[in-house]
């Protein structure tokens, strides 16, 4: 079953054209130098309208994760349990994806580094997935 | 110093009935909530100049057709976009508008007819960046997103899977004196460590069950309040925060540490003087966060409170007196409501078993769930008059 598809929108395109390309592309204020993901139609922190599109150097750190039972949609049921988390990029944003490979037994793995990579997720798509380094 | 909401009194607060399975459509869920709200202030639908509603499956319908629906000529409608912070905030800018003069009387009120699989496909499409950069990647939903929340609050502060559960078996304790409940059995810690694994560390009673219900109270001005015969409330001071604090869904999860000082100060009172607390349990982690936030206990420390504090309804704090959305269920918007409708009937004394001892008391509401938190956060004190 297809996994739910996000909405490829004039905003986001180059985020999904990147990870198709294998590139993990977050913006960037020119103003105030802050890295910004999910994609904005201007900075969060400084409210500057015309901001870059930069590739992420694809490292990060988990700041918290939870082992999936009960997926959301059914589309997860096939991979289930599975390890999801939030992980601090590099250069500062948040960033969701699942872990891939990581023990799903609940062992902590708050602060540790990981390493993005991109998995089939539907026609025409790739998605940001990461693995502990 | 004049009061905040100055000729403001709450009279009435009425449910629908809770079921786990219905036909009903959320406009007849509105009207026996609201039916129940007004018949317990000893009005009827014939004095409604002012509708609040809130309700996850009201498209394509919204709070003007349901306006039409019950025949309401409405000066003032509001209708919730803040998810479970909505029935704090639709009580409050009723409360405005009845201190300005506009309307006499308003209906507060959520309603939903949710099951799991309604509630997961209402979540995906909640907004764009669930929608866009979370769902797809497969969150979990909202269980996902808060089992991130608990994992942290426990690696930060010490708190362990049985801090979680004694506050979950203390409202199944509440929750089994409530008839409009839908758990009818107690809670214990081994079947609450030992639940079906949903989002690790999250487990089957650590999280909300998805159902169909509605609440409501009645506002009405002092004039009106005057010609009825029912004891009436005051709404001392409500507050609400949205996306705050800005860019770091994990520093604080909730708003409330942005204005629990100022809640309490512009209702003149501390929480010390708080008879109960209807708190928005969505997840035990959640409830935490908002006792810190709100000044009940100190930051990191709200799973020490609630291992040395009987928050039964007997107890030194009784919270969520009717068993919470973790243990009446969570009708979706209607959870934002079901502690206002808990907070009305206690000050009113109309609580039953469940009946505190109380003069005064809190409720607060987190919703809109986004990228990685609920963006709002709402919580109002409310006193009897005496």
């Amino acid at each position: 079953m297809l996994k739910p598809q996000p909405r490829v929108t004039a905003l986001n395109r180059p985020f999904w054209d990147g990870c198709r390309e294998g590139r993990l592309l977050i913006q960037h204020c020119p103003a105030c130098a802050k890295s910004i993901f999910y994609p904005r139609v201007c900075c969060p922190f400084c409210q500057h309208g015309e901001l870059d599109w930069v590739q992420a150097s694809g490292n990060g750190k988990v700041i918290s994760h939870t082992t999936v039972h009960r997926t959301h949609h059914d589309g997860f049921n096939a991979e289930a349990p599975y390890v999801f988390a939030a992980v601090a990029l590099d250069e500062g944003p948040c960033f969701y994806a699942q872990l891939n490979g990581a023990p799903i037994d609940g062992t902590s793995l708050i602060g540790r580094a990981v390493r993005v990579e991109f998995m089939p997720h539907g026609p025409g798509l790739r998605i940001a997935a990461f693995r502990l380094a | 110093m004049a009061a905040i909401f100055e000729g403001v009194r709450i009279v009435g607060a009425g449910q629908a009935q809770y079921t786990k399975k219905s036909t009903k459509s959320v406009q007849r869920l509105f009207y026996e909530a609201g039916s129940a709200a007004l018949a317990d202030a000893g009005l009827s639908w014939r004095a409604v100049d002012g509708i609040a509603a809130t309700s996850f499956l009201f498209p394509p319908d919204n709070v003007a057709t349901l306006a039409e629906h019950l025949g309401i000529e409405a000066r003032f409608l509001f209708q919730g976009l803040y998810g479970g912070a909505s029935g704090v905030i639709g009580m409050a800018h009723a409360a405005r508008a009845i201190r300005d003069g506009t309307v006499e009387a308003v209906v507060c009120m959520a309603a939903d007819s949710f099951d799991v699989a309604a509630h997961n496909a209402t979540l995906d499409h909640f907004n764009g960046s669930v929608q866009e950069f979370m769902s797809p990647q497969g969150f979990g939903g909202a269980n996902g997103m808060f089992a991130l929340h608990t994992r942290l609050y426990m690696e930060r502060h010490g708190a362990t899977r049985e801090d979680f559960g004694r506050f979950c078996i203390a409202l199944r304790q509440n929750g089994l004196l409530n008839p409009n409940s839908l758990f009818k059995q107690p809670l214990t810690m081994d079947a609450y460590l030992n639940a079906k694994p949903i989002a690790d560390p999250l487990r089957l009673y650590d999280c909300v069950m998805p159902c169909i219900g509605a609440d409501a109270v009645v506002l009405v001005s002092e004039r009106v309040a005057a010609g009825l015969k029912g004891p009436s409330l005051r709404l001392l001071a409500a507050e609400e925060i949205h996306n705050f604090p800005a860019n770091d869904p994990y520093r604080m999860p909730a708003g409330f540490a942005g204005f629990g000082e100022r809640l309490f100060a512009r209702a003149g009172v501390t929480p010390a003087q708080m008879d109960f607390a209807q708190l928005y349990d969505d997840y035990p982690v959640m409830a935490f966060v908002q006792l810190e936030g709100l000044g009940f206990c100190k930051p990191g420390t709200a799973h020490e409170f609630v291992r040395d504090t009987d928050i039964t309804v007997g107890g030194k704090l009784p919270i969520n007196t009717g068993g919470g959305q973790l243990s009446a269920g969570q009708a979706g918007a209607a959870g934002g409501m079901i502690g206002v409708y808990e907070a009305a009937t206690q000050l009113l004394g109309r609580a039953g078993a469940r009946q505190v001892q109380c003069r005064r008391g809190l409720v607060s509401g987190y919703g809109m769930v986004a990228y990685g938190r609920g963006l709002c956060s709402s919580a109002a004190i409310l006193e009897r008059v005496e």
